[in-house]
This record gives structure tokens, sequence and C-alpha cells, in this order.
């Protein structure tokens, strides 16, 4: 990648040049998170630290984290009826899916299926606990008085989830 | 239940209201306990579990609604009375006299509580074998750990065998095993003996589905679910957790 990044002429990179790397792949839900909020803002520049150079391996690893991860997961989303993800952090993402008429084994199976695909490096499939449902009851009343984060995630994914749709109907 | 007649439950609480000023710490609460039930009072942080409490054993007096304990009206000061010599209560924060052994702290509450002198000492001593607290009978409260303060604010809840027990957060800085211990008590009281009603607040939801029978989970000063955790399992748990992770690339695969 480091490779072709520097025959394509991104390198050495800049926040200006990650974002054109991922505008020219595609990726522009990426590129949307270099941003001081975003998931990708340790990539983003204060403006006061113009054209500062950034770890090219830092940047390739989090593109290729972020870029399999998202591929698995709409790989899962296409197969449930309700899909939401519950937290993202680092490498890791913790989903919630219906039941539908799904056997835990299945899921299983369809875990071993795609590991190798998307580079899963670890999955774990659970059926919902009360703890789950507690704490979602809790997150419920933390976002009603104003939890910031968590929420900012969901809506960036249900606004992906809209964009696709609409890119589907063109 | 709420239907029932107030004299045939242990607890009854019809449209609770508690305001705090401004605050509405609990908001039009409804339900109905019978004996032999466990019940869980799940919440977060000043989701109003405390306040509840308070209305429920005389504490606090309700904005609005009518609470009932074994069927006296704790609003009324002669129903408070009636209703408190019905009640175990085992307070969040230990109430305990420093200076006191552990005996010496079961006989005091045996005493207060009327039990009668002649089984004073046989139920004292069924208690502290019953809570595995033998080794620390002539130990001085303030010399107790954290855990075996614990247990002993539950033994002086269950003496006397109460119809009603009240234990707020009972196995918190309780070691596993012990917690264990306590919950087979728990249980035994209630869902085994059928003759008194236990009400628990918990962080722990393993707590809640080991002991109770029934639970509820309060937030903002509402009921958000009540049943059993079976019941709250099929309606809110319709579903599966995925974990993933997604392999992190090593030194030479990015380039």
């Amino acid at each position: 990648m480091m490779e072709e990044a520097q025959r394509g002429g991104y390198l050495p990179l800049t926040m200006q040049s990650c974002i054109r790397y991922l505008k020219d792949r595609d990726q522009q839900d990426l590129a949307a998170e270099i941003h001081p909020l975003g998931m990708g803002h340790e990539f983003s520049e204060d403006p006061d630290a113009q054209g500062r150079q950034i770890d090219a391996a830092e940047f390739f690893r989090w593109q290729f984290t972020e870029d399999k991860g998202s591929q698995a997961l709409d790989y899962i989303e296409a197969k449930f009826s309700t899909f939401e993800v519950i937290e993202h952090f680092g490498s890791t993402w913790k989903l919630k899916v219906s039941r539908d008429d799904y056997s835990i084994g299945w899921l299983f199976g369809m875990m071993e299926d795609i590991q190798a695909k998307y580079h899963i490096s670890e999955y774990s499939v659970a059926q919902t606990t009360l703890e789950q449902i507690f704490n979602n009851f809790a997150l419920k009343a933390e976002q009603e008085q104003g939890g910031y984060a968590r929420r900012r995630y969901s809506q960036r994914r249900s606004s992906k989830k809209n964009k696709d749709r609409a890119n589907l109907i063109e | 239940m709420v239907n029932k007649e107030a004299s045939e439950l242990p607890v009854r609480m019809l449209t609770v209201k508690k305001d705090y000023g401004r605050l509405r710490a609990v908001r039009k609460i409804s339900f109905g306990l019978e004996y032999g039930e466990c019940f869980a009072l799940l919440g977060v942080s000043g989701a109003g579990k405390t306040t509840l409490f308070k209305c429920l054993t005389g504490e606090t007096r309700p904005t609005a609604g009518e609470v009932s304990v074994c069927g006296s009206d704790v609003a009324t000061t002669a129903g408070w009375q009636e209703a408190r010599s019905k009640i175990g209560y085992c307070p969040q924060f230990d109430a305990i006299f420093e200076g006191l052994t552990v005996l010496e702290h079961l006989q005091i509450y045996a005493a207060l509580k009327g039990v009668r002198s002649d089984i004073r000492e046989e139920l004292i001593q069924k208690q502290i074998d019953d809570m595995d607290l033998r080794d620390y009978v002539n130990v001085r409260a303030n010399n107790l750990s954290g855990g075996n303060k614990r247990k002993l604010s539950v033994s002086m809840a269950l003496l006397g065998n109460p119809p009603l027990v009240f234990l707020d957060e009972p196995s918190t800085g309780v070691d596993p095993q012990a917690k264990r211990f306590m919950w087979n008590i728990v249980s035994k009281i209630s869902t085994q003996g059928k003759k008194s009603a236990v009400i628990i607040t918990t962080h722990s939801m393993e707590e809640a589905e080991a002991l109770c029978t029934k639970m509820g989970i309060m937030v903002a000063g509402e009921f958000k679910c009540f049943g059993s955790s079976t019941h709250i399992k099929d309606k809110y748990g319709t579903g599966y957790e995925i974990e993933v992770k997604i392999k992190t690339l090593g030194e030479n695969e990015v380039n």
C-alpha cells in the first residue's frame, strides 16, 4: 500500500493527501471521518499545525481496519432484519442483530465463513443477556439527558445506511 | 395484582409519586408483591430506587398515591407503626455499632424486634451459622471486613423472620463465595419458604437473575419493564450480540 501511495503521489502524507487517497478509492465515508471529532481524528490536524506529516503506516492500518470492518458490517447487516452498532473502538465492533429465525449455531457458521474474507481475527456471538437489556435502558436514559459521543456514532451509521439506500435507488 | 385487596399483599403501591421540589424522583409507580416473591429493583444511580425504597419503609411520604405494607397504610402514623414491626431492613450503608461484637448486635436486634426470650438464643445461633459468621462471633464490628459487615447487616434484617425484607445492595463488597451463600439464604426465606416477600436493590444482573422471581428496571423514576427475567429477556432481548475484531496489519503487510 505504501508503495502504491508513493507512486500515486500521496506521500509524504498530510491530512489533505489522506482525504484525497480515500476519496480516490471511493471511501468517502472514511474521508469524512478525518475530522477533529470523527473516528479518524488522529489524522486530522488542528489549524495551527498545517502540513503536519502523518505516520503513513498508522494511516494505512486504520484505513485497512475500517475498510474491512465496514465490509464485514455490510455483509452482516444484509442478513438480519434489524442491525445496530452498539460500540466501535479501535479494531473492535459490537453489534446487535435481530434473532430472526437463525440459531446460534448458524451464526457461528456465518462468522466462520466470512472470517478469512474480512480478516477477522476474533469474534464472539452471544444471546442478549439481561445485562445488555439493562445497559440499553441506561444508555437510553443517558441519551435523553444528552449523551453525546455514542449518539453521534449511531447517527453516522444510520446516515450512512440512508446514503447507501439512496445510492441503490439511483 | 394491584387490584387485589391491600390486606392480601405484603406490598402494594398504587400510582405513587414523589417530587423533590421540581425534580420528579418517582412518577406514578404501581406494583404488588405476594408472599414468596423476591423482587429486584434495578436502575442506574439517580433512577429513583432509593426514593421508592424510602416510600416503602415510611422514611418519606409520597407526594401522591398509596403505599401499603402488610395491609397497613404507611402514610399514617398508626399504619407506619404497624408496618414497621413487619419489616426487616438492611440499609445500603451498614448501620452497626463499632464497639459491639457480632453476637451482641444480634442479641440487641433480637430484643428490639421482640423475639421471645426463650427462643432468642437458639435463633441467634442459627442465624450465625446460616450467615457463616461463626468465626467472628466475638469480633467487634469495627474490626470486621467490609463483606462481613454486610453479612452482619443482612443477618440483622433477617432475624425474627419478618414477613417483608428490604435489602439495599446486600452483596456490595461481599466476596463471590459469601455472595452465593447469601443468595441461598435469601431464596430460602422467600421463594422456598413462601412466608416472606423480599425486595432488593442491586446493580448486579447476575444477582437479580439468580435470586428474584420478578424484577423491575427503573429509569428516570418510572418502571421501564417489570416481570420475570425470562419475560424481560423475551420482550426486550430479541436477538444476538456479535463482536468482531479485525486483524491489525503487521509491519510488513503495510508495505
